[in-house]
């Protein structure tokens, strides 16, 4: 195992770093202090999606056994059970790095319920879709009662659903116009969310969701020959709000976003004008070494402002 | 001229990240950098077969080219770029030969992984290499039991040589990923032959595994451990005769208590393991978002099995895809 013991000595010998925080980094060095907070995060996280997958499973496998009923009372019941402790522990004051979990498989056993009470019983008729929008609903309340980035994700992805934004990749390219309109109105939602919320350390979430959803929509219009042009155009344009907002809040997510998506759209438009493949291939090479040298460029401004 | 950086520079870099004249990136930039240069040798390489021109050769020699000059010139060490480079000139020649079938086909790519990782200091070619390896050793054996048992060895002496002082932060790396990739290598190759369960081997390798990251307070150790130990569970999966359903929740509720109980364990101290929350960066939250997220809406929602409202008709707004009446 490495030590970098005499590089954090080095350090504080010539000021660089202040003599208590080279006594922390020394100690961590000499594994005197080991945290495991991250890995028992991690543990737990991987419990409750273990606990989700077999409720899946449950629900799949003994609809004719259990019954309709007693599986959606017993689901309802145990995220109830889930959400309680969360209330108990949030007004007990107490925090454990297992309360953001429990209270996130509180919110996939409500999702997995409601769901199944909906396919199940058709509350809602021929309006089903309205379920995901309770969802989104329910999932926004917890999530801020709670402070949970990751129940806050459950709520825009539920939102996602009901404006019509699949999962699967391939309705992507399938649906191109269609697709592309309800990832702009999704993205234009979660950025107005973003702008009238107050907390703060929600907004890296909405931030991701809305880019990621207006590149989607602005990818899919370059499926389709009549729309490309107005694909690459909006693409365009979003890469350059993207490299703005990350060059500004010093977020190489955004700028990364910016020369990805950029690159692809224009390449899609450009090997559609071009006829010759050797021209594509040709032209294929200079854009990928531009896009290269571009994020390098952009990337190395930021780590230098940032200095 | 120096080949790449020297053991101070790399150690520097480790505790303070472009402390040292050579340019790298994180792991993210990397990645996509890396893919970003991949692109372009496709293309060349494309080009190249277009032209009529020998591929393999032309794509090594310029890829091989723009790499060592980057490297040398521009000091670019870990951008994610020059490896590419140097895999993909590798890669090229491998595949501009003539193909003959045979499983000693992996054993070049193994060669070139091991080059390419050896150059640039990759981790993830070191690894890579090995992984290889097995899977030679899987096609060539007719037993599962050799590649297996060749996986659970190099994840146990990846464990042990990592109990030893190492200079460079470049070799403990490349350490610390063959003991976390091969126990998955070896299950993998066990449970494709079909050959019924072996949890005792793992069960084992994750004993000692934990006692080795206990013992050495070494966390890429004991998180190996436990993912040893994850596997075990799984290939013990049919000797509990209950349920794949109550297999998942008995699991997942036993891994939160688990949690629970080592944290309050570990509460309140201030020396040795501690549950201190410093940990946390937000690619961990990125990636448990990324992982929730396909687990948000399950199947049973998005799919109502009535006969009326698969239609869709009248629905004032989208929902999946379904309405489209907005």
């Amino acid at each position: 195992m490495i030590s970098l013991e005499r590089e954090v000595v080095r350090l504080r010998d010539a000021g660089a770093i202040d003599p208590p925080t080279a006594a922390t980094l020394i100690a961590h060095e000499r594994r005197e202090i080991v945290s495991v907070y991250g890995e028992l995060r991690f543990l737990t996280w991987a419990g409750v999606m273990l606990i989700v997958s077999g409720v899946g499973v449950l629900v799949s496998k003994h609809l004719d056994k259990i019954g309709p009923l007693a599986i959606a009372a017993a689901i309802g019941v145990f995220s109830l059970a889930c959400y309680a402790y969360s209330f108990w522990r949030r007004r007990a004051g107490r925090h454990h790095l297992a309360d953001d979990y429990i209270l996130l498989l509180a919110a996939l056993l409500a999702s997995a319920d409601i769901g199944y009470i909906e396919s199940q019983f058709h509350l809602l008729g021929p309006v089903w879709q309205r379920h995901f929008l309770i969802l989104a609903v329910l999932h926004a309340v917890t999530a801020y009662a709670f402070g949970s980035r990751l129940v806050l994700s459950l709520s825009i992805a539920a939102l996602a659903a009901y404006i019509g934004i699949e999962r699967r990749v391939e309705v992507m390219f399938e649906s191109g116009v269609e697709f592309a309109v309800r990832a702009f109105v999704t993205a234009a939602i979660v950025a107005v969310w973003r702008l009238v919320q107050r907390k703060r350390e929600f907004n890296p979430v909405f931030d991701h969701a809305a880019a990621n959803l207006a590149f989607w929509g602005a990818l899919a219009l370059l499926v389709e020959d009549h729309t490309r042009l107005l694909g690459c155009a909006m693409a365009l344009l979003f890469a350059g709000l993207s490299a703005w907002y990350g060059s500004r809040q010093r977020e190489e997510a955004f700028v990364i976003y910016a020369w990805v998506y950029g690159t692809i759209a224009v390449d899609v438009q450009v090997c559609d004008w071009l006829d010759d493949e050797a021209l594509i291939f040709l032209y294929l090479i200079t854009s990928t070494i531009a896009a290269i040298v571009g994020l390098f460029v952009t990337h190395a401004r930021m780590r230098k402002a940032a200095a | 001229m120096s080949w790449w950086p020297s053991v101070d520079e790399e150690r520097l870099d480790a505790l303070r990240p472009n402390s040292s004249p050579w340019r790298s990136h994180g792991i993210v930039l990397s990645i996509v950098f890396f893919g970003l240069t991949a692109v372009a040798i496709l293309a060349l390489y494309a080009l190249a077969n277009l032209w009529h021109l020998p591929e393999g050769v032309v794509t090594a020699v310029v890829a091989i080219a723009v790499a060592e000059w980057l490297i040398h010139r521009r000091r670019f060490f870990g951008t994610g770029i020059e490896s590419a480079l140097w895999l993909g000139a590798l890669f090229s020649i491998i595949f501009a030969l003539p193909s003959s079938g045979k499983p000693e086909a992996l054993l070049v790519f193994v060669a070139a992984c091991a080059i390419a990782g050896f150059r640039v200091r990759s981790a993830v070619f070191g690894c890579a290499a090995v992984v290889l390896v097995l899977s030679y050793i899987a096609v060539k054996s007719d037993s599962a039991w050799p590649a297996t048992a060749f996986g659970i060895a190099a994840a146990l002496a990846a464990g042990a040589a990592l109990l030893r002082e190492w200079q460079r932060p470049s070799t403990e790396r490349l350490l610390g990923m063959v003991m976390i990739v091969m126990p998955v290598a070896a299950e993998f190759a066990w449970a494709i032959s079909g050959r019924g369960t072996l949890p005792l081997p793992f069960a084992v390798l994750a004993a000692l595994l934990l006692a080795l990251g206990i013992r050495a307070r070494d966390r890429v150790t004991l998180a190996t451990g436990a993912l040893t130990a994850g596997i075990a569970a799984f290939e013990a999966r049919e000797l509990f005769d209950f349920p794949l359903e109550w297999k998942l929740m008995a699991g997942g509720a036993l891994l939160v208590v688990s949690a629970v109980a080592i944290t309050r364990a570990l509460r309140g101290r201030t020396a040795g393991f501690v549950v201190e929350p410093s940990a946390v960066t937000p690619y961990d939250e990125a990636l448990q978002i990324l992982g929730t997220l396909p687990s948000a809406l399950p199947a049973p929602a998005a799919a109502p099995s009535g006969p009326d409202v698969q239609s869709g008709d009248g629905s004032s707004f989208g929902g999946a895809g379904a309405g489209g009446g907005y």
